[in-house]
């Protein structure tokens, strides 16, 4: 989530919106938000409605969620699905921004 | 069973708000931005 942080103002260079979403209730959400002074959308899902629909596998035996990345483009599409096998298991900012970058420059291609 | 999404096929469309009320539309960023989601392994 830190990392999130530091790097959000180059996912909005590349014209792109970070979604959190969570199973902790609204509450939570603010307090971590307000406390770790985030600038990204966060969207508790305390019935899992989105977080089943995406896939999000719970590890009974470590106990909790793991993390899942999607990027979507401008027309809906999933252009990147990853599904962490372990907490630690999350894409790095600079592969995902490189990928964002690679969609843009398509869109613009596609304009041409 | 959940589902997993597959890449290149639609992303399912969601509508729920976030934690200041505002109700968030993943269509709502169509034709006008990327975006990232982030399915937290929870923070608390």
């Amino acid at each position: 989530m830190a990392q999130l942080r530091q790097d959000y103002s180059k996912f909005i260079q590349h014209d792109t919106e970070v979604i959190v979403v969570g199973p902790e209730s609204a509450g939570l959400f603010e307090d971590y938000w307000k406390q770790n002074n985030l600038p990204y959308i966060g969207i508790p899902d305390p019935t899992h409605s989105v977080l089943k629909r995406y896939g999000q596998e719970v590890n009974l035996f470590k106990l909790g969620r793991m993390p899942a990345q999607v990027v979507v483009d401008r027309q809906g599409i999933a252009r990147f699905v990853h599904y962490g096998k372990s907490m630690s298991d999350i894409p790095d900012n600079q592969d995902l921004l490189q990928m964002l970058a690679f969609i843009n420059e398509e869109a613009v291609k596609s304009l041409m | 069973m959940s589902k997993s999404i597959l890449i290149n096929s639609p992303a399912p469309d969601f509508a729920l708000k976030d934690f200041n009320g505002k109700l968030v539309r993943l269509s709502d960023f169509r034709d006008r931005k990327n975006v990232l989601l982030v399915f937290n392994r929870g923070f608390v």
